[in-house]
Formats: C-alpha cells, structure tokens, sequence
C-alpha cells in the first residue's frame, strides 16, 4: 500500500465492494483512529468501539463518495468523519462522566491532532516502501545502525557483513528514503515530511 | 455428526475445544479409564487433505517412538471421521480452565526473554532434525504450532507432516518462502527452517511475522545477537546446521577454513606427513569414515607429491604402511592407489594448494587475508553498484505495490490451483519469476564474494541476460498498469 497516492485507487476499489481492499482499509486506518481517540483519553476499549463506528459510518457513505482529486482531500473527509464521531462519543453520558472534559472539540485543533498522526503513519510507510524495495540485510543495517543508532562494528558483527556495506547500506537507504518522502510531499503538499 | 465438548467418542471424553481449523477440531480429552489427559483430534473425511494427514500421521506415529518428538498415542478411523491421540500441551492458567501453553498463546503477552527464545530454538531445532532424518517434513511451523510439554518446545500440529517425495503446497503465508507460495518450486528441507527462522523472529520480537526483518526498538541487541544471526540465517535460506548452531560461538561450516587458523592446519597437514615418513607402522588410525578414503584427485597429488619433495631427509623407498584396522570399525575398502605414495588418509581441502603456501607461514597468511580482503571490498563496490543499476523505473517503483498485490493475491493463487493464466497474467508471473532469479543471482553472488572474493562464473552474462528480459517484461507492465 502507498500512502496517500494510492487513495483513488483504493478508494475506487471500495467502492466496487472489493474484499481485500476493505480488509486494507481497516487495516490502513484504524491505527489513525485509534490514535485520534487516545488523544481525547478515551480508553481501549471505547478506542476500538470508536473505529467500529468510524468505519460503519464511512463503509455506509462508500458508495455515494467520489473521489475527485484537486477538489477535496480524502484525509479531510475521512477527519470530520472520525471528528464528528469523537464528539458523539464524549458527548455520551457515562464517557464525559468519566472525563469530565467540554465536548466541543474545535475541528482545526483536531485536523492538527491528525495531520501529526498521518504523518507518522506516512513515514511508517515510507519505511515500508524502502523495505520492499530494498533486500533484507540492506534494510536490518540500516534499520539498526541509521535509525537505531547501535554500534557500526556490532551490528556488522551481528549482520556477518563488512564495515564498508555497512556504510553503504546506509547511505543507499537513506537516499532512497528521501526520495520515496520527496515523492509523498509531491503528491501531498500538506504533509511536509521530513527524514 | 460434529463433536463438542462434552461429547464422549470411544474412552475418550472431551472436556474443551482448544482450537479449530480448516481440517480438523482439537479438543482436550481424558481417557475415563486411565484419567489421563490427552489432546484429541478429530478430522472429517470431506476432502483429500483428510486422506493425506492420516497417511502422514501414520508414517509419523512409528517415527516419532522413542524420540523427542510429538508423541501420537492412538489414531482410530471411521467411516466419516478418524481421530488421534497425543500428549497435551501444558496449562497456561488455572486448572479450571484450559488454555494451551503455545507460543502463540505466549506471545499475545508480548515477546519472549532472550534466554526462553534460545531454549526454544535449540529445542525445536534438536525436533526438526529427528524430523529430517526421518525424511518427514514438517510443513506448517508457526508461533500457534508450537506447544510446550513439560517447558519443553515441540512441534505440534503434525497433520501436514508428510514425507518429502509428497509436493504439496500447504502451510501459513509468511512462514513460507514467496517462491513456494507462489508455486514456482517444491517445498525443501530448508523451507521448514526458514519457518523457524520466522518463528525465532517473532518470539523474540514480539512483532506479526509480516515485520520481519524490522527490529524493534525495544529489542536490546546487546543479549540477543546470536539470535539475531540465527533467525537470519534460516531466512536467508542457508543450509542448516546441527543442534550446536543454536549457541552463539557456533561456526558456520561453510567458512571453516577462516576459523581454522592456518598456521595450525599446515602444522596439522606437516604432521600428518612426518608421522607417515618418519614412523612407519605407528601409523594405525584408520580412516574416519569410507568418503576420506577416496584417492585424491590428481591436481591434489602433485601439490602433495610438491610438498613432499620439499620435506628434507625423505627415505628413497617408503614401506607400505597399512592401517591397522580397530574391529569397531567398519572395514574400508583400500582405494585405488596411484602410483605415489598412498595419501588418502587426508581430507581432500586440507590439501589444496592455497594452503601450502611456500615462505613463513604467518607473513604469507597475513598477506592472503588483506588480498582477500580488499578483493572483498572492490567486489563488494561492484555489487552494491549493480544494484544500483538493477534499480525499477520511476514508473515501476510507482506501480510495483499494486502488482505485487496483484501477483500474489491473484496470479500465484491461480498458478497454485493449476488455473490457466491470462497473456497479461503470464506477463506478471514472468516478471516476478525474473526478479526471484534476480535475487537469488544476487545472492549468490554475495555468498561467493563472502566465500572466495570473487564473483561467480559467467554472472555477468547471466545478468545481463536477466536484467534484458525483465527490462522488456517491465515495459509491457508499465504500459498497461500505468493509469
């Protein structure tokens, strides 16, 4: 999966009732949603009764969506959806009992709650696209010694791989990754990822 | 008729359904005469996978006597359903309720301390080998088919165990190589260990196999390393190793002559032909096993015949030394002897010539390995620029995740099932065969840069030849996926 530039696509396919590409869905978003729900200290489980609801919401206005580049983007959409959804959650007795907090969440500090958690689901799939492209040892060396700054000499130990591949590896990883970043921010102005 | 618990077939009471699956119900059972408790099986006849995990059990049953293996206590057959016994796993919480101690079970309180991890492997390893030797695989290794019997790891789930002439395809995604998956070879030996290998990723990360090989951060690499190396290992698809390959100091044997000093091989070697020469008679070890009796080739002789020349106060006529036979010993069968003096008694590589250098043999080691070296590296260059060169086009990078999705979901289904494909269909299953044989080009051009600093033979040829066809494949996709 591409994050976002695949959106049309998978949207279209929903829209046809595509299995897999709802199983995709699910699996896309609900992270984000779950996140969202955090933010607003709702607990596990109202988290998880929070993306059941989103995605009925969403899966019941599927068929009367169109997607339509340049006009509206499918994340502001999708925002107000799990927004407005958020709000009905609190809204509900024993939920704003608990939290003792003002339902009216204004939508721009939301969309700004959001945009960060977008952001990082896009670089955790920025990540997943270097590693597809990339062989399995290429991706472990760079994962531990350029993002998770172990030793040179132990992981190159660990990964039976000479210091100089090593080095490569990372370098090579890095330059790709700022491509594929270079290529979401193309197609998404809003996001501004950086490495 | 479908059992539940409850339910009473032969001695055999069922007390809870542990699990459930596409060919069958395991429920935990207790035998009412001996009130010993077992898990049972049971398997309805509707389809031919049935008649293969009966076939596989009973080969299973006779094999697995007397081993570490699963044991399989009883298998009874009826007209529309057969069931077997077996050892149940351990209790993972109160004796009321039964949940079975599995790995799956275990790692839904997250990973693994590395230590669990290390006994686990060399357990399932020691398992998987009785497996192999037996010449049985496994075939569907996963965190839910691991149990723990007395905190014991064992293989569990033996419906798809069967012998390695059947080719099947059968197992979990993610634990199987893609290339099997997709149908485009059998599955091997080594397929079961790259199955363990994910299953020692996932113990030991806590992370779904799709992860692999992603580390997480709370992953303290500092006590898990060996691990690491091992689970690697087995998904890189290397060859597996004995039991021992489990603790960390262990050497792959493939690079044995880089853990051999050389210093102490050419001493080795020096002994052997001084002990020869100069004490005939007290020569008596007979050779290890009949493969180190074979005469050496002919390039081997002249380097020893080389060697010995240069060994100083060599008698003109050697006696005949014959070994002396121990009666333990199996008899071998004397070799052809060449006209030279017979050397059998030395291990073919030990002889070849780059190990006999001429000059002091610590200077000329030294030398040897910084050569080795910095032609490791300059191929290393090479490499890591030819992939470079391998990279996609723009174009592909940006249309390769919707056809992989479409390959593996759609086309690799149809090859599987024997479904005739489309010409665009065809297409893609060409390109992705091209891109695993790409890869494993690569890898073995890697394994030979780590082994001899060199590349292969005619890889550049075959390269080339690869990397044109699947140019020409990608053409095409790009031309039609391209919206």
């Amino acid at each position: 999966m591409d994050y976002p530039t695949t959106q049309p696509t998978l949207l279209n396919r929903l829209r046809q009732g595509d299995e897999i590409s709802w199983a995709d869905f699910y699996h896309l978003y609900s992270p984000l949603i779950i996140c969202a729900g955090k933010y607003y200290h709702l607990s596990d489980s109202e988290c998880e009764d929070l993306v059941q609801q989103v995605m009925a919401k969403f899966f019941a206005n599927s068929q009367s969506f169109v997607y339509r580049a340049g006009q509206v983007k499918f994340r502001s959409y999708f925002s107000k959806i799990v927004h407005n959804q958020i709000i009905d959650t609190i809204r509900s007795n024993h939920v704003q009992m608990r939290l003792k907090i003002n339902a009216h969440i204004l939508y721009d500090e939301f969309h700004e709650v959001f945009m960060n958690e977008w952001r990082k689901a896009a670089l955790a799939e920025a990540k997943a696209e270097l590693k597809r492209r990339v062989d399995e040892k290429t991706f472990q060396a760079f994962e531990m010694y350029g993002l998770q700054n172990h030793p040179a000499e132990q992981v190159a130990e660990i990964l039976d791989m000479p210091l100089s591949s090593l080095y490569t590896a990372k370098s090579r990883c890095i330059k790709m990754l700022q491509e594929i970043i270079e290529r979401y921010n193309r197609t998404d102005g809003e996001l501004n990822l950086e490495l | 008729m479908s059992y539940k618990a409850g339910d009473i077939i032969d001695e055999y009471k069922l007390l809870s359904e542990c699990g459930s699956g596409a060919y069958g119900t395991v429920f935990l059972a207790e035998n009412q005469i001996t009130t010993r408790r077992l898990a049972l099986k049971i398997v309805y006849k509707n389809n031919c996978t049935s008649e293969r995990e009966l076939k596989g059990l009973q080969q299973y049953q006779i094999i697995s006597e007397n081993t570490n293996l699963l044991q399989i206590y009883r298998v009874k057959e009826y007209d529309d359903f057969f069931y077997y016994t077996m050892d149940a796993a351990d209790n993972l919480i109160t004796p009321d309720e039964y949940i079975p101690d599995t790995l799956g079970n275990r790692l839904k309180n997250g990973p693994l301390p590395p230590e669990s991890v290390r006994k686990m492997a060399a357990d399932l390893q020691e398992n998987l080998q009785e497996l192999h030797n037996k010449g049985l695989f496994h075939r569907d290794i996963k965190p839910d088919n691991i149990l723990f019997i007395n905190n014991r790891a064992i293989l569990g789930d033996i419906g798809l165990v069967t012998d390695s002439a059947m080719t099947i395809l059968a197992g979990t995604p993610g634990f199987m190589p893609s290339e099997v998956l997709a149908g485009i070879r059998s599955y091997e030996a080594a397929d079961d260990y790259y199955a363990l290998g994910k299953v020692i990723y996932c113990a030991l990360t806590g992370a779904p196999v799709n992860n692999y090989p992603s580390l997480p951060d709370t992953c303290n690499i500092n006590n898990s390393g060996d691990l690491i190396k091992l689970y690697n290992k087995y998904c890189s698809g290397l060859k597996p190793q004995p039991v021992q390959a489990a603790q960390p100091a262990a050497v792959p044997a493939k690079r044995w002559h880089r853990a051999v000093p050389y210093a102490a091989m050419l001493a080795l070697i020096i002994a052997f032909v001084v002990i020869e020469v100069d004490l005939p008679g007290t020569f008596n070890s007979a050779p290890a096993t009949p493969a180190e009796a074979r005469p050496l080739p002919e390039k081997n002789q002249k380097t020893l015949r080389k060697t010995n020349a240069q060994a100083p106060a060599r008698p003109a006529a050697q006696p005949e030394v014959k070994p002396v036979q121990s009666a333990a010993q199996p008899e071998v069968k004397p070799a052809p002897q060449p006209a030279a003096k017979p050397t059998a008694q030395l291990p073919d590589r030990v002889t070849e010539k780059k190990f006999l250098p001429p000059g002091p043999p610590e200077a000329r080691k030294q030398s040897m390995d910084r050569k080795l070296v910095i032609r490791q590296q300059k191929c290393n260059e090479r490499l890591q620029e030819l992939l470079l060169e391998d990279a996609p086009s723009p174009v592909m990078v940006k249309i390769y995740p919707e056809l992989q999705k479409i390959y593996y979901e759609k086309v690799a289904v149809k090859l599987q099932r024997g479904i005739k494909l489309s010409k665009d269909e065809e297409l893609l299953a060409s390109y992705f065969a091209k891109e695993i044989q790409l890869t494993e080009l690569f890898e073995n051009i890697k394994l030979s840069i780590e082994n001899q600093g060199r590349f292969p033979n005619k890889t550049q040829q075959q390269l080339t030849e690869l990397q044109r066809e699947r140019r020409n494949l990608e053409k095409f996709l790009t031309k039609k996926y391209t919206r």
